[in-house]
């Protein structure tokens, strides 16, 4: 004889979900940032996002880590020789990281 | 969030704004913050992600304004954009989770989607399950129910935002409801 199944619990599960709001987020910083980040060269972004998600990965659990490797690579670019290829410095500033 | 009355539309400022105006951009993305804040939140329970993720459209919508034209809302435009993003992040995902289930994680990490405490914690940890449950799907299908379930929008709505045509948007919800259900094997789907 097959069990019979519980009631749903879908619909008040979703119901329940959809109340809960994002915490909040320093939105004017985070705007100043995007800012920032468009006026740099072009591709900047697209490398640094690819890199960082691959090597973020490797630091899953460790939020603080990869928060810190995050502002240590933006911070780095100060020193970047744009003559050198981005996703070369990228990559080695990574890898010095980690 | 619409217009106060006597403010200048959507529209208005972003025709400023694609003039150079800084300060209408700004008026408009605020404006809005708060709806790209929370579709975007459906995505992730880890704060840091949530301000990465925002700022990514942020990103976005400064380099492509320009592109906007006045034949669709401006809001249209911006949940597109926004539910881009939040489909690159659950991309992206699909293949840490991968990688994480290949390494054989250390069991004394903390999870990788740990909840945020919340003023609303019955919210919150139901809003943790479902994800859970959509967090297991392709990312397609976990884009297009959490957008149908937790922003309760209709299918059509998404396909469109996503530029998917009708039959195909419904033949992909069919299928996502599928996968679901078999993740809810004693439950049942409305």
């Amino acid at each position: 004889m097959n069990p019979t199944p519980p009631p749903s619990h879908w619909s008040d599960l979703v119901a329940a979900a959809r109340r809960d709001g994002p915490p909040p987020v320093a939105f004017d910083r985070l705007l100043q940032a995007a800012r920032g980040a468009a006026a740099r060269p072009a591709g900047f972004l697209e490398e640094f996002t690819a890199l960082f998600a691959s090597r973020r990965a490797l630091y899953a659990g460790g939020l603080a880590t990869a928060a810190a490797l995050a502002l240590a690579v933006w911070q780095g670019m100060a020193v970047w020789d744009q003559a050198a290829p981005l996703a070369d410095f990228l990559s080695a500033t990574l890898g010095g990281l980690s | 969030m619409p217009p106060a009355p006597g403010e200048p539309s959507d529209e208005a400022l972003v025709r400023r704004a694609q003039a150079g105006d800084a300060h209408a951009l700004d008026l408009l993305l605020r404006r809005h913050q708060a709806d790209i804040t929370r579709i975007l939140w459906r995505f992730t329970r880890r704060p840091a992600d949530l301000d990465d993720l925002v700022q990514d459209v942020l990103l976005r919508v400064l380099r492509n304004l320009g592109q906007w034209r006045n034949d669709q809302p401006f809001q249209h435009w911006l949940r597109r954009v926004t539910v881009n993003v939040g489909r690159d992040y659950c991309r992206r995902a699909a293949t840490a989770r991968r990688w994480i289930q290949e390494a054989s994680p250390d069991p004394a990490a903390p999870a990788p989607e740990a909840p945020e405490p919340a003023a609303d914690p019955a919210a919150r940890a139901a809003a943790g399950e479902v994800l859970s449950y959509l967090s297991q799907l392709p990312p397609n299908d976990r884009v297009l129910l959490t957008l149908h379930y937790l922003e309760g929008w209709d299918f059509q709505h998404i396909g469109d935002l996503l530029g998917w045509s009708a039959p195909v948007t419904k033949l992909r919800a069919f299928r996502a409801r599928q996968r679901l259900r078999s993740l809810l094997p004693l439950q049942e789907l409305s």
